[in-house]
């Protein structure tokens, strides 16, 4: 009860708890804000809603800074603080702490959602009035999710003789995540997550007020900056896992990833489905739906990953969630399917007057087409994130859906999505459009040359690795396919893509903005971007090492010699481990992937924990990546326990324990335990004498010589048996290394930067203008103006 | 008879989306118990257990790992896995390993997904959280 570490700590400053109690205070301030803006907006009370609209995003914007505060200031009597701070970080990780847990992750997705609110409502025109009602039901949800599950409740215990103690400081921010994306990446995506709530309340608004024609014209700027802002985020979030996770991968369609991505999906299919509703006011109930799937997809996503279901599932790992914000989160996700989807029957598809056929082939028809097969995809990534829950439900047995599953079942949308992308461009709104059949044959014609060059640069040992003729891919169902062909199709396709969008472009430079270019952009992003994960997947060759310092290896060609550990201490962060890469065509490089240990010891292995960071030289033609596995100090997991005369023959040497001596008076300061152990290697017998002396910080451990290639240590030893525990230390410690050769991985990042571009200028071009754009500027800009 | 637009469009979505369903769920790799592994000798599969810790092997230079899993139903595999050494192997309570059984019985794996009880967050919040109070 009155340990003296807890008397020596100091008490919580009177402004760090201000702080917290006003953090609570604005949470359910926010709560009752947004029920008032709600309860205005059905009594017609327009000011009051939208003020009280206004004062609750700007109640969730201080809880917000007060939570940052309370990081900043390191007060550690908070649970979540303590949890996620630590008081040696950084200024710009103890900001970035604030979202590194579920409590905060929520807070920021209602903060960004607050953001987009009152960017967006103002200009809500007509639909103001719902549209603030329905936003302010969503962000008091999140408000009342937050009250449960709190950011500023106090850490169990802290409350000590009458006075709050504040704890030196947290258990920190994962080392692991301690790097520049966390600033820039969970803002970024979660702005993006903010902005699928634009596009829903608009829905639902139009829905509720009945005009189910004007709201698209209103919300196409926003699913553009969603679009882009999205897909930016997650483009980061697959950089990050490629630079500093060591899988050596970008996308590894975890849970998470897909909760991202899906939502990401139905944004583009909603923006196509925008351009034929402001160009033709057509496919208004379908434009309804879609405007409802991103948030919808979204809120599913986030209660599968937070429900528990996947645990067996993602590489990330979940907090448990509080049972009753959890409950909120069901609701919420209930609420929002089967409100929309009542509605959509109601109001959408029985509101919606019957859009009659369209022009067969004309450009209409290619795009629903395109937008069944996005939503399709969208639909069939979602199924296979949700194996686990469904097989749960049915009280099946588990399974896990694997990456090579999803690359086939995703194909079957992927390669006709492509298709389209790299024909549509040319086909007009009434028809194919005259002189659709020349221009793509010329373009297929340039294509099917490029894929050639390409391929065969590919074959080139200077610039690329040969595909192994054997390699299959499996099928869905039943069955392979030879690899060559398939790398083939997909090479094709995606330069199809790029080469036709080039083309539309050229043909439309001289008459047309160049901002109105974006949609063409952007699909030379997307080709661009699934080229360079195509080919950086497919001909990637990868093989795992182990040396030991000097010792060379080989992987595929390469010869890898790590060197000796650099670095101030071990727990410098900066630490690196030098590898000498060379191979025979006259390739010399040293690879600095980064390495240091954390102060926390490995109970089993007796060894520090350890960070790696992979190193990634990077070229135009092709990535070499080398990740680092943890170091092997030690030859026994934890240690081995030897009875007197036991002897363990394993592949390295020969171990015999002959018992131990003691030399001084038992219980006595300077008493020496000394094992005698036989250590047969290479031939050669080595007699280690490790001991164990008795000194006033208990009993301490010696490493003693067992030749050229290990040491000897003994940490416990039984006086009556006379057995001990024993561990062996490799001299130098052994790296297992992973050597990957990825071609082209270039493209991805230039895709990305390209698609990004893209989106932002379609967003620029359709940005809010006093005067709405006339119907020939519309007809000019949607995806191409008419050949005739 | 013309058949509605939105019935054909209908009924291709919905087959679609039932083969989506049914290629995930056929071909997805399925948790298996150490008898079904030996019946089947799949490669792929999830055998999931408690790792038995005394029975750990390693053999670092040539980056293996031996060591034994006891299934739900208490029955035991050998595991032998082929790849860069997992550093919290001994902390774990629960492994899954992906592969699948040779011909000797041996369950053979490149990958391990390892369940520790306790993060690295969680470790360092046990030794530093003020106590009795």
């Amino acid at each position: 009860m009155n340990s003296p570490d807890i008397i020596s700590l100091s008490s919580a400053p009177q402004w760090g708890l201000t702080t917290g109690a006003a953090g609570r205070v604005f949470i359910i301030a926010g709560a009752v804000a947004f029920l008032i803006s709600l309860i205005g907006a059905f009594l017609k009370r327009d000011r009051l809603s939208n003020w009280m609209f206004v004062i609750g995003s700007l109640t969730l914007f201080g809880a917000f800074a007060c939570l940052a505060s309370l990081f900043v200031g390191n007060q550690y009597e908070f649970k979540y603080i303590y949890e996620h701070g630590d008081v040696a970080n950084e200024l710009k990780y103890k900001i970035a702490s604030v979202w590194s847990g579920q409590q905060g992750s929520f807070l920021l997705w209602a903060v960004t959602s607050a953001i987009f609110g009152l960017l967006t409502f103002s200009s809500a025109g007509i639909y103001r009035r719902w549209y603030v009602a329905i936003y302010a039901v969503f962000l008091g949800s999140l408000c009342g999710i937050l009250a449960y599950e709190t950011p500023f409740g106090f850490l169990d215990g802290v409350l000590h003789q009458g006075r709050i103690i504040v704890p030196t400081t947290g258990a920190g921010l994962a080392p692991s995540l301690q790097n520049y994306w966390v600033v820039i990446h969970p803002p970024t995506i979660f702005l993006g997550f903010g902005s699928l709530t634009v596009m829903f309340c608009y829905a639902v608004s139009a829905m509720l007020t009945g005009n189910l024609l004007d709201w698209a014209r209103l919300v196409r700027p926003w699913a553009l900056v969603s679009v882009a802002v999205l897909g930016l985020g997650i483009c980061m979030g697959g950089m990050w896992a490629y630079e500093t996770l060591g899988w050596g991968g970008f996308w590894a369609w975890d849970p998470v990833e897909n909760t991202s991505f899906v939502p990401w999906l139905m944004v583009v299919g909603l923006l196509h489905a925008l351009i034929v509703q402001t160009t033709k006011g057509r496919w208004l109930a379908s434009t309804l739906l879609l405007g409802g799937l991103p948030f919808i997809t979204f809120v599913y996503g986030t209660f599968l990953t937070r429900s528990g279901y996947l645990q067996n599932a993602s590489l990330h790992s979940f907090a448990e969630m509080q049972r009753s914000a959890l409950w909120i989160l069901l609701a919420l996700l209930v609420v929002s399917v089967f409100g929309f989807m009542g509605l959509w029957i109601a109001r959408g598809v029985m509101g919606a007057k019957s859009d009659g056929a369209a022009p067969a082939y004309g450009r209409e028809w290619f795009y629903k087409i395109g937008v069944y097969l996005i939503t399709m995809l969208g639909a069939a990534v979602a199924i296979g994130m949700s194996i686990p829950f469904f097989m749960a439900i049915a009280k099946r047995d588990s399974k896990v859906v694997q990456e090579p599953l999803y690359h086939l079942v995703v194909s079957w949308f992927f390669l006709p999505i492509i298709f389209l992308v790299a024909i549509v461009p040319f086909v007009s709104w009434q028809s194919l459009g005259k002189n659709f059949w020349p221009r793509v044959r010329d373009v297929f014609c340039v294509t099917i040359g490029l894929t050639g060059v390409g391929f065969f640069l590919c074959k080139l040992p200077r610039i690329g690795m040969p595909l192994d003729p054997t390699a299959m891919v499996g099928l869905p169902f039943k069955g392979h396919m030879p690899l060559v062909p398939w790398m083939l199709l997909l090479m094709f396709l995606c330069i199809f893509a790029l080469v036709g969008n080039i083309w539309r472009i050229a043909e439309m430079s001289k008459r047309a903005k160049v901002f109105s270019f974006g949609g063409f952009v952007a699909h030379i992003g997307v080709a661009v971007l699934m080229g360079g994960l195509i080919i950086s997947r497919g001909f990637e060759r990868s093989e795992q090492v182990v040396a030991q310092p000097g010792e060379p290896v080989s992987a595929f060609g390469y010869t890898l010699i790590p060197g000796h550990w650099q670095g101030l201490t071990e727990g410098d962060k900066n630490g690196k481990l030098p590898v000498e890469i060379s191979n025979a065509d006259g390739l010399r490089l040293t690879a600095l992937p980064g390495l240091y240990w954390l102060p926390t010891m490995n109970e089993s292995t007796g060894q520090p924990n350890s960070m790696r960071w992979p190193f990634i030289d990077h070229s135009f033609s092709h990535d070499l990546y080398l990740s680092l596995g943890d170091p092997i100090m030690t030859v026994y997991p934890g240690s081995k326990k030897f009875e007197k005369g036991q002897t363990d023959t394993n592949k390295m040497f020969k171990l015999t324990y002959n018992g131990f001596e003691m030399h001084g008076k038992p219980g006595q300061m300077g008493t020496r335990f000394e094992a005698n152990v036989d250590l047969t290697f290479d031939g050669q017998v080595y007699h280690p004498k490790p001991g164990l002396t008795m000194t006033a910080n208990g009993l301490q451990e010696e490493l003693a010589d067992a030749g050229p290639d290990f040491y000897v240590t003994m940490s416990t030893i039984e006086a009556g048996t006379g057995a001990a525990n024993l561990q062996v230390y490799f001299r130098q410690p052994i790296y297992p290394m992973e050597l990957f050769y990825k071609p082209l991985t270039s493209l991805v990042w230039i895709g990305a930067g390209i698609l990004t571009l893209g989106g932002l200028m379609a967003a620029f071009y359709r940005r809010p203008k006093s005067k709405a754009p006339n119907a020939d500027e519309e007809e000019m800009s949607a995806v191409g103006t008419q050949e005739s | 008879m013309r058949v509605p637009g939105a019935v054909v469009t209908g009924i291709v979505v919905t087959l679609a989306m039932v083969g989506v369903c049914a290629a995930f769920i056929r071909n997805a790799s399925p948790y298996v118990t150490v008898a079904q592994a030996k019946a089947s000798h799949e490669e792929g599969v999830h055998l999931a257990g408690d790792l038995v810790k005394t029975s750990i092997q390693t053999d670092p230079q040539n980056g293996q790992i031996s060591f034994q899993l006891k299934d739900q139903t208490g029955a035991v595999a050998d595991v032998q896995y082929i790849g860069s050494m997992p550093g919290n192997l001994n902390e774990a309570t629960k492994v899954v390993a992906v592969g699948g059984m040779n011909d000797k019985n041996v369950f053979v794996s490149h990958q391990l997904l390892i369940k520790c009880p306790s993060k690295y967050e969680s470790q360092k919040t046990l030794q530093t959280a003020p106590k009795g109070v």
